[in-house]
């Protein structure tokens, strides 16, 4: 028995190129199109941004230029893919160069800025970053970073204070929260904290794992604050879908959730 | 586009969720979560039994094992249960679990070396797996790739239990979570390969895209058992897991329910 959707989705947590840690989580060029294309046919996931293995393990410099050249084939942009910036640390040493860095890569098709402090070993506390998210904030620019990258002493204990310190300072800079490997579960009473004590942060929805979570957190402040994301290849996307097309909310949080919170933010970048 | 509507769905499956826990789980706050509220859900969405352990089992002899049983009463119509053991109190568990074989209601053994600290091949164990074989009570354990941040992991690496296996040949054992993490997912299979009395499941967060398929490829799709880790992980996650897989609807309907059926001799 099977039902037809009208929803449509918008992922921004889609991993690719060259893991190095696993073949069975690396996907070629190629494959990347293929699967961008049948996903967008079949389980409506219309938009991608998409995120370069290489960027977080290599070289951010390198992998945002091969992420360049994908997004800007014909076929990628018919298959619905825009891409996720990883910030370089030559802008720590030119600063001055962040903001130009920034509009050209937009209009390159990037519309995201991750940050991965703990992996690239730089900052992102307010008194140390300040001048890139007075930037950001400057253009509505939305700042992506992971669960596993604030965890600096990689015992689970999250940096979640300065989360919400850099979000209330620079309230015009959406703020994505995704759960990278942990269980966000774990986590709820910060989760309710910071929706509760900030404007502009969100959570991604693949590692909403627990029991009601995504309808709790929908419940507490509505849908509003929750974007969807598959963080494939690590999770089959089939099941993110399905997750939000069954869940308990209503068509118009199903919506929100799955493509037009996402939209609304890349729609006020003005840059 | 299609995608399953996952109430009319699984109408047509028998689906047994060897994975669940009930109660408080201790320091993790879940507003919506009570007995009632996750089993309804489960209902709702097709499960027909469900195999559970008490979280409070994991951390109280005494007050885990009554609530386990105060709930095998009350929702006699739709649960069995798993007796938690615990190394660190050996004998008294091990007593405990003496009284309660006759139980018709607790069908497995619960274990879990992570959170108890103790190895599988510690001699605090011993008697257990001697008793678990002799009286074929299935036994689940966690199961976890040790080459991740949390170290209490190492307890439960899937290759401690190759010896346990060796040493107690009629046991039936599952790992649960298939090992958890990154390739340790993919070695578990030669373990299962290799022995016929080992089962998986794939509770928790093991959504890898293909996995399922690969393990089906090599081992068939007999040992492998539906459980959700609920309410750590919600049911619909795996449910769209499942019905997602690149499998035929015998392999489907064996792992949703047929084999737990089996194993643990529920007579539906």
């Amino acid at each position: 028995m099977t039902t037809k959707t009208s929803i449509n989705f918008f992922d921004l947590n889609f991993w690719f190129g060259e893991n190095y840690l696993s073949q069975k989580y690396s996907l070629s060029e190629k494959k990347t199109l293929e699967i961008l294309s049948k996903r967008k046919k079949q389980k409506n996931i219309t938009f991608t941004l998409i995120s370069n293995f290489l960027s977080l393990f290599y070289d951010a410099e390198i992998g945002n230029k091969l992420t360049a050249k994908l997004i800007n084939q014909t076929e990628f942009m018919q298959a619905g893919a825009s891409g996720i910036l990883f910030m370089e640390q030559n802008y720590f040493f030119n600063p001055g160069e962040f903001g130009k860095w920034l509009k050209r890569s937009y209009e390159k098709g990037f519309k995201l800025l991750k940050i991965s402090p703990k992996t690239h070993k730089y900052p992102f506390e307010l008194s140390l970053f300040s001048y890139f998210y007075e930037i950001m904030d400057s253009c509505n620019f939305p700042l992506m970073i992971s669960i596993d990258e604030i965890d600096i002493t990689g015992n689970k204990n999250i940096e979640w204070d300065k989360i919400a310190k850099i979000a209330n300072l620079y309230d015009n800079m959406p703020v994505i929260i995704d759960g990278g490997q942990s269980k966000e579960l774990m986590y709820n009473c910060y989760l309710l904290s910071l929706l509760n004590n900030t404007s502009n942060v969100y959570f991604e929805t693949h590692n909403l794992l627990g029991y009601n979570q995504i309808e709790d957190l929908a419940d507490f402040k509505g849908a509003d604050r929750l974007v969807f994301g598959s963080c494939y290849p690590f999770f089959d996307d089939s099941l993110a879908v399905s997750r939000i097309v069954n869940s308990g909310l209503d068509e118009k949080g199903k919506n929100k959730i799955a493509l037009l919170n996402l939209k609304k933010i890349i729609d006020n970048i003005i840059i | 586009m299609i995608l399953y509507n996952l109430e009319n769905k699984v109408k047509d499956y028998v689906i047994i969720d060897t994975h669940l826990h009930i109660g408080s789980p201790a320091y993790l706050y879940m507003p919506s979560n009570n007995r009632d509220a996750v089993i309804n859900l489960s209902k709702k969405f097709g499960v027909k039994k469900a195999i559970c352990s008490t979280h409070s089992s994991f951390f109280t002899i005494n007050f885990g094992l009554n609530e386990l049983l105060q709930i095998l009463k009350r929702y006699r119509d739709f649960l069995f249960g798993y007796f938690v053991f615990n190394p660190n109190y050996d004998d008294l568990s091990l007593n405990l679990l003496k009284e309660h074989l006759d139980n018709k209601s607790i069908v497995g053994i619960k274990i879990h070396p992570s959170w108890h600290l103790c190895y599988p091949d510690d001699k605090r164990y011993e008697k257990f797996w001697n008793l678990a074989q002799e009286r074929q009570l299935p036994v689940l354990t966690h199961s976890w790739n040790p080459e991740v941040a949390n170290k209490t992991q190492k307890f439960s690496n899937p290759f401690l239990f190759e010896n346990i296996i060796k040493k107690y040949p009629d046991l039936k054992l599952i790992l649960a979570h298939a090992g958890g993490r990154g390739d340790m997912l993919y070695k578990v299979i030669d373990l299962i390969e290799k022995y016929e009395n080992l089962y998986v499941d794939f509770a928790g967060d093991v959504f890898v895209p293909g996995l399922i398929e690969e393990y089906v490829g090599r081992v068939g799709s007999e040992r492998l058992l539906f459980g959700t880790d609920m309410p750590w992980t919600d049911l619909r996650f795996h449910l769209a897991h499942i019905f997602n897989l690149d499998l035929n609807e015998k392999e489907i309907k064996n792992i949703l329910g047929i084999n737990a059926i089996k194993l643990f001799k529920l007579g539906i």
